[in-house]
């Protein structure tokens, strides 16, 4: 493998390594309690046949009930979905973001920020934007295929082609935010020895640039795939009038679709989500801790972009048909979504703007906003110091195996059940606290499952930036003196801070996104976005979500741009210095 | 108008004999309080302060909020609305009353939802008698004894349910004027419903036609291919915009959102409107009883019952339709042809999972 290291931590002194255990395994217990409490709950609802709080008996009925060919053809389907979302949006995430990083093509930066859009837009809008452009009917592409060639168009949103199309983009858009800040801080001295070496780029790339980024992308790659694994809201709205059933839709319609919901059939689904996925991680893990793969080492490293020549404009070209056709066509309908009278009816006189004032003067909507702002803010901020502390101890620190394995596993747990149905498994852990914890009911239930819901995506991004940071900088650091945390805040936090950044911005979309758990466990007089979401788009108010979607897509697509540029400038002042 | 409630009522003499019944159970009851009492309530809602309700329709009955924001004004006292989708509603009000741990003071249901929360849950307690709780229909007041809700359901109105059409996709000469007329094979692939085989919309649709005309119609319509969702709001929304040439049912509540578009129009049958009752419950244990009563009370009033009728709904008061507007009279007065039957909700909807695969 030309030019890549492995670092692996030197052993500490007695007290130190003592310290350093203590604080791990204070944090393995902490996760346990945020993670492991809910969890058990779901176990619980799996092997009871009532519901928490009622009369029941120990029962495998749920496991038993899933145990047929119908439930096993739906997880097997659900598995193929996953694989195909996430499998192309990470050919396309990595081919993009291999562009936006490490080329010079023109608005590098602003195409990342772009790529990233359909992240921000809630899931609902984007599977009703896809509906009006690609319904079999009635949908805008096809009418223009009509218009252009005659006949009936070729597209249909609501089928198993729609259904891959719509995780392809988030996944795309997920990984393509995860790998362009490690893939822009890539060291291209790396390339250059392989390239010394007699190999061309393209095997430059397979060999070199993939195994150095293996932490990044397989965290990337095993986050999407979960996420793809319990996709909801897509499967729902185009899935399932074609039919196709998902995991999150059958645990939906068990739990919101029956006369009286079936807890033991949705939890044990949940308890074999969590199952099936786990395994993976372990996989991901043990491939991971065989060595840690390195770019930013101590001896100088040097990022510079690829010099695309003539190829430059055509990549430009490239982008921008992407961004149109991906991003631009769903952005596109919101963006105009929250100026027409009415969603989807075009015509001179369709625009307005009192969808905005009406909004903006919605004392349930400004509310929601204002709760979701400070939840988001403090949400997103707690679960990015503590994904933080999670990738540090379970990727650079060295404590006991498996405290770091413990640490690991724990914190891809939220992340292995689907929505759904963690979403009961809260309100049924915080209600069933002892009764001196007031925690149910109040804004604090929110808080503490948010962080628990981000946890995943923030300690997954940390991980990957933190394995790339070689040891032997904090190393050198405390050699010249500097004490713990100074080494980690002047060393490694410099190194990390941007992958940290993004970790926080996609916490607090997943926070403003987050329905499940919110309508569980929203407190009275402290509604939050996507329940307002939900409200507005229960009365078929479309054009007010576009509305509440394009106020909090702007300044997160601001945010998201500026995190690029802070980067970008950094890499060049440390090249240049 | 004629009004017949259910497949098991057949003659004159059983009504008769029902009506009487609950004017002497509602008599001993005492629909109304004393005013002495009812004061007291008052009172003892002001120093309460707050009340929470639980609003289980997901926001779509823009009554609610409305009430909601007219009792504060009125009263003074913090109305705080959660909106969320009925089975949350009700397994969270489940899940509190288990835990101790009281939130909600009151929730909106349906007469299926209170008839599960009251029988198989047991976590609502009755609302007691309220001042204006005479002025709510005779028939509703039946029904509800029918089915062994009245204690512990206030219903506030009626949501009659119709037919949404394209004008551009229907013309006129092929407007449907019976349901019947939905099984004509051209409208196979152009029909968009209320999911059936969930509670809700569709199933109240399907309950009552079910009992009406038969397995055979649902069979005949299920091989009409409708496009199925529970996206009801967004489904009115589509057949503006051409997706589908019509939807049913279409529950009348949802009108008020479209009404101004030139391209729609809602039908109602010629048998009459599948309907539902709406209303509210209070659970076992509250933190706020008085102000929830209150609230109950304030449901039935002049300015929220005429706002239901503004809002398509048919209220429960009776005469409160008669200050609407002519075209909300007309389709409010439309005959209310049958609805689900609660006890039977588990039975017919693994039916209607059966035809509709």
């Amino acid at each position: 493998m030309v030019g890549t290291q492995v670092w692996r931590p030197a052993a500490p002194g007695v007290r130190t390594s003592l310290r350093r255990q203590g604080a791990a395994t204070l944090l393995l217990l902490g996760l346990g309690l945020l993670v492991v409490y809910p969890t058990a709950f779901l176990l619980y609802g799996s092997l009871y046949s009532a519901p928490p709080g009622d009369p029941g008996s120990l029962t495998a009925q749920g496991y038993r009930a899933l145990w047929s060919g119908e439930n096993l053809q739906i997880l097997l389907e659900t598995f193929g979905f996953a694989l195909a979302g996430s499998g192309a949006g990470l050919a396309l995430g990595l081919a993009l973001g291999w562009v936006v990083a490490r080329t010079d093509v023109p608005g590098a930066t602003l195409w990342e920020a772009v790529f990233t859009l359909p992240l921000f837009i809630p899931p609902v809008l984007m599977a009703a934007a896809w509906g009006m452009l690609a319904a079999p009917r009635a949908g805008l592409l096809n009418a223009a295929f009509r218009a252009l060639f005659g006949g009936e168009g070729p597209f249909n949103v609501y089928s198993v082609g729609g259904v891959v199309w719509y995780l392809v983009q988030y996944s795309t858009a997920f990984q393509l935010s995860v790998l362009t800040g490690p893939l822009r801080a890539f060291d291209a001295t790396l390339e250059d020895a392989g390239r010394v070496c007699g190999a061309s780029r393209w095997r430059t790339f397979w060999l070199v640039v993939l195994p150095v980024m293996y932490p990044v992308i397989s965290n990337a790659f095993l986050y999407s795939f979960v996420r793809g694994f319990e996709s909801f809201e897509g499967p729902l709205l185009l899935g399932l009038p074609a039919g196709i059933r998902m995991l999150a839709t059958q645990i939906y319609e068990v739990i919101h679709q029956r006369h009286r919901p079936d807890y033991p059939l949705a939890t044990a689904m949940g308890v074999v989500a969590l199952l099936l996925t786990a395994p993976l991680v372990w996989l991901q893990w043990q491939m991971q801790r065989r060595g840690v793969f390195v770019s930013i080492t101590g001896r100088g490293y040097a990022p510079k972009p690829v010099r695309l020549r003539r190829w430059r404009w055509v990549v430009f070209g490239g982008c921008l048909l992407y961004a149109l056709l991906v991003v631009g066509l769903p952005v596109g309908q919101l963006v105009l979504g929250s100026f027409l009278r009415f969603f989807g009816l075009y015509g001179a006189n369709a625009w307005t703007l009192q969808h905005y004032q009406r909004v903006l003067r919605d004392p349930f909507v400004l509310g929601a906003l204002r709760n979701t702002l400070l939840l988001g803010v403090v949400g997103a901020t707690l679960a990015m110091l503590l994904g933080a502390a999670v990738a540090y101890v379970s990727v650079r620190s060295r404590a006991a195996g498996w405290v770091r394995a413990g640490v690991n596993l724990l914190s891809w747990i939220p992340l292995l059940m689907p929505g759904v149905v963690l979403g009961v498994a809260f309100l049924w852990a915080y209600a069933f606290l002892p009764r001196s914890i007031s925690l149910y009911g109040t804004v604090w239930a929110l808080l503490f499952a948010y962080v628990t819901l981000c946890l995943p995506v923030a300690s997954r991004v940390n991980a990957g930036a933190f394995a790339q940071v070689s040891g032997e900088l904090e190393e050198c650091a405390r050699v010249c003196g500097a004490d713990g945390w100074r080494t980690f805040w002047s060393v490694v936090a410099r190194l990390v801070w941007p992958s940290v950044a993004v970790s926080w911005i996609l916490s607090f979309v997943l926070i403003v996104r987050e329905v499940s758990a919110s309508i569980m466990l929203a407190a009275p007089g402290a509604q939050v976005l996507s329940v307002s979401i939900v409200y507005l788009w229960g009365q078929g108010r479309l054009e007010e979500v576009c509305v509440v979607a394009v106020l909090v897509l702007v300044p997160i697509f601001l945010g998201r741009y500026l995190v690029g540029r802070l980067q970008r400038a950094e890499l060049r002042r440390g090249s240049a210095g | 108008m004629h009004v017949r409630f259910g497949g098991g009522l057949r003659s004159v003499g059983t009504v008769f004999l029902l009506v009487l019944s609950v004017c002497l159970v509602g008599g001993l009851a005492g629909w109304s309080a004393p005013a002495g009492d009812w004061a007291a309530v008052g009172e003892a809602a002001r120093r309460e302060g707050q009340l929470v309700l639980y609003d289980g329709h997901g926001g779509a009955i823009p009554t609610i909020q409305f009430a909601a924001e007219r009792f504060q004004r009125r009263y003074g006292i913090r109305v705080e609305v959660s909106v969320m989708r009925a089975s949350e509603a009700v397994e969270r009000v489940r899940i509190e009353q288990r835990a101790g741990r009281p939130v909600a003071d009151l929730v909106t249901v349906g007469s299926t939802t209170a008839w599960q929360m009251k029988n198989l849950d047991r976590t609502l307690q009755p609302i007691g008698s309220l001042p204006s709780g005479r002025k709510v229909s005779a028939q509703i007041r039946l029904q509800m004894e029918t089915w062994g809700i009245a204690d512990v359901m206030l219903t506030e109105a009626v949501q009659l349910y119709g037919i949404l059409i394209n004008t551009q996709l229907v013309p006129p000469q092929e407007e449907p004027r019976s349901w019947m007329d939905l099984l004509d094979s051209r409208w196979r692939g152009k029909l968009i419903t209320d999911d059936p085989r969930a509670p809700g919309g569709g199933f109240v649709f399907f309950a009552a036609t079910y009992k009406q005309l038969g397995r055979r119609y649902h069979e005949a319509l299920a091989a009409q291919r409708p496009f199925l969702t529970r996206a009801i709001a967004e489904a009115a929304n589509r057949v503006a915009r051409g997706e589908f040439a019509m939807m049913y049912p279409f529950a009348l509540g949802l009108y008020p959102r479209v009404r101004e578009l030139p391209n729609v129009k809602v039908l109602m049958p010629r048998e009459g409107a599948p309907y539902v009752f709406q209303g509210v419950s209070m659970p076992q244990t509250v933190r706020h009883p008085n102000a929830a009563r209150l609230f109950a009370e304030f449901l039935l009033s002049e300015e929220v019952q005429r706002q239901l009728a503004r809002d398509y709904l048919l209220p429960a008061v009776a005469g409160a339709t008669l200050q609407a507007p002519p075209e909300v009279r007309n389709l409010l007065r439309t005959r209310l042809w049958d609805t689900t039957d609660p006890p039977r909700a588990d039975e017919l909807l693994k039916t209607a999972a059966e035809i509709y695969r």
